[in-house]
């Protein structure tokens, strides 16, 4: 049987610490969705760029070099082709973990290109003079979307580099500078020109920053919602699993009854006298069968506090659940001639649990210390108010727990090694019950023990509010 | 204590049922057996037990039904039944609970297994119940 719980045992354990890989599927059709989005963008600034030079050029009549920069946007346009089909070419093939690298890398150049061609805009527009100069905005947020913090600072760099070869070549005239003043004049709050071009920009960065970051935080929150739905519906799957196992645990249950019933008979002497050596092997089949049955209950217990959707909670009185607990028990303390003490203040206020649950988490630790506690022990149970929660503490004076146990001693089916010597009956699930309890109470445990010397476990209960009956 | 007392015990489980004969009529028990709901009903007419021990999970007619029938018919309403059963309460998806048995009306529930002392005592006890309530 212990060898069986040490197999059990050591399957959670695995199961708990085994790492899944990364859903990379999400994370990489994510990265292709927004990289689609920016190349959908580009088209929509490059017809952008004409109709400001047609504008500025035809209505507001301002000549800016129309050849320069319709062969500027043309460039634009040609490498965002080139990018479309690169695009279409990774999602003909199997994605896979390198091509998500070697997309985030195509958006970094893409940005890039971006940041030179409106550089490219900006010269021969008017340089520093230009409003749009500003649209430097956009790539900083499609950067901050697309590509890691760290790349995004490095376009941030670029940008400012770029800006800064700008405005310092014109200025030394390295290259020619296009002048808008000239059309302007200086009384620029005035000039209808300039307002409009200012408002433009404005407008236009506004809205596009905006439409921007709120499609991400959109995204987000879906994310989010996506989340807590797989959330539930696995904690959902964890209590279906609980109801199998219940149901699995009754048929065997059934079967074990009828087996013990059978075995009974035999060794009360019913069905007539059987040699030593018979009764012998009879009693150990029995003891083996009730060993079981033990077994099985104590899994049906477990999974049937699992498989609860909720937790029906009354006031309840500790003193009189712990005197209803220690009467229910299968282990009696005298036998051991261990001192059975209680101490909880009459005043104590009433805690708010579920009745049933409440009795079994008593039961079994308050059976756990007499089990494991030598003749002529003692077993302390005590209890005080602390804030809105009871403080309740079973201690006791019996073999203890070694310090490397105490991590896992809450583990189903897991039993230290000073316990299974000692007892050979256990099936390492009493802890597990208890703490499962605890916790469907909104309370906390814990233990102190020291090997040898005795354990305490405290634990909290939400204390029931006067006048409050759910 | 009645000494020579007619139980009817209705189980499908016949190893549990032979095994749980064995120990009534070694306290002078008379038992009769019925493994259905159905066959039970007829063995209640044709026996008239002074006790019925009743499976809750059975084929054709289920324990609780079966107390149910028997509780609503005068001529057998006060023959005490004691309900058995290896399914343990609250249940959510079980089609058994105990709480449907508590509108039954049965006398007594008991969760297999049970050991043999506290099913005699059981029985004895239901026993004492009714010759004090006639």
């Amino acid at each position: 049987m212990n060898r069986m719980l040490n197999n059990f045992s050591k399957i959670l354990q695995g199961l708990k610490a085994s790492p899944y890989p990364k859903k990379l599927a999400i994370e990489e059709t994510e990265l292709i969705a927004r990289i689609n989005w920016l190349i959908r963008l580009r088209w929509i600034a490059v017809l952008g760029v004409l109709l400001t030079v047609w504008f500025t050029n035809n209505v507001i009549h301002l000549n800016l070099p129309i050849l320069p920069l319709i062969l500027i946007d043309v460039f634009i346009a040609c490498y965002n082709l080139c990018f479309f089909l690169y695009d279409k070419y990774i999602m003909f093939k199997k994605t896979s973990i390198t091509s998500v690298k070697i997309a985030v890398r195509v958006a970094g150049f893409q940005i890039f290109l971006d940041l030179f061609s409106l550089t490219l805009l900006l010269h021969f527009s008017g340089g520093v003079e230009n409003p749009f100069i500003f649209y430097f905005i956009f790539h900083m947020i499609i950067a901050s979307i697309l590509l890691s913090a760290r790349a995004s600072y490095f376009q941030a760099t670029i940008a400012t580099i770029l800006f800064i070869i700008l405005v310092s070549f014109e200025f030394y005239d390295i290259i020619p500078h296009f002048c808008l003043t000239k059309y302007i004049g200086t009384d620029l709050h005035k000039n209808r020109f300039y307002i409009l071009g200012i408002s433009g920009v404005f407008i236009t960065t506004i809205y596009l920053s905006v439409y921007m970051a709120t499609a991400i935080s959109k995204k987000l929150r879906e994310k989010e919602e996506l989340l807590d739905m797989a959330n539930d519906e696995l904690k959902e799957q964890d209590r279906l699993k609980s109801e199998y196992v219940l149901r699995v645990a009754h048929d065997l249950k059934a079967d074990m009854a009828a087996v013990q019933s059978c075995l009974k008979v035999v060794i009360e002497g019913m069905v007539g006298k059987v040699n030593e050596k018979q009764m012998d092997m009879i009693q150990r089949a029995e003891r083996r069968t009730v060993s079981l049955i033990h077994f099985v209950k104590d899994l049906l217990n477990l999974s049937r506090i699992k498989a609860r959707r909720d937790v029906q909670t009354t006031p309840l009185s500790l003193q009189e659940i712990i005197s209803q607990a220690i009467e229910t028990m299968r282990i009696r303390p005298d036998s051991k001639n261990i001192t059975l003490q209680m101490n909880i203040p009459s005043s104590l206020p009433m805690v708010n649990a579920d009745k049933t649950n409440l009795e079994h988490l008593f039961i079994n630790l308050i059976t756990n210390a007499v089990k494991y506690t030598p003749q002529n022990g003692r077993v302390q149970i005590e209890a005080e108010e602390k804030g809105n929660q009871i403080l309740v503490k079973i201690s006791d004076t019996g073999i203890g727990i070694p310090g490397s146990d105490i991590p896992k001693i809450f583990d189903e089916f897991y039993r230290a090694e000073n316990a299974q010597a000692m007892e050979k009956d256990g099936t390492g699930l009493g802890l597990a019950i208890v703490k499962y309890i605890v916790q469907m109470h909104g309370g906390k445990i814990w233990v102190e023990s020291e090997e040898g010397k005795g354990s305490c476990f405290s634990f909290t209960l939400p204390k029931a509010s006067a006048g409050m009956n759910k | 204590m009645p000494t020579k007392a007619k139980i009817l015990m209705v189980d499908d489980d016949l190893d549990f049922v032979e095994a749980t004969k064995i120990m009534l009529e070694n306290k002078s028990y008379q038992v009769v057996t019925a493994c259905n709901g159905q066959e039970g009903l007829e063995k209640v007419e044709q026996e008239r037990p002074d006790l019925i021990i009743l499976d809750v999970m059975m084929p054709k007619k289920h324990g609780f039904e079966m107390c149910k029938e028997l509780k609503s018919n005068p001529q057998y309403a006060q023959i005490p039944v004691l309900l058995l059963t290896a399914v343990g309460q609250n249940i959510p998806l079980s089609t058994y609970t105990v709480e449907m048995g508590l509108h039954t009306e049965a006398d007594d529930y008991a969760e297999k297994p049970i050991e043999t002392d506290d099913l005699v005592a059981r029985v004895e006890d239901l026993l004492q119940r009714q010759k004090r309530a006639n």
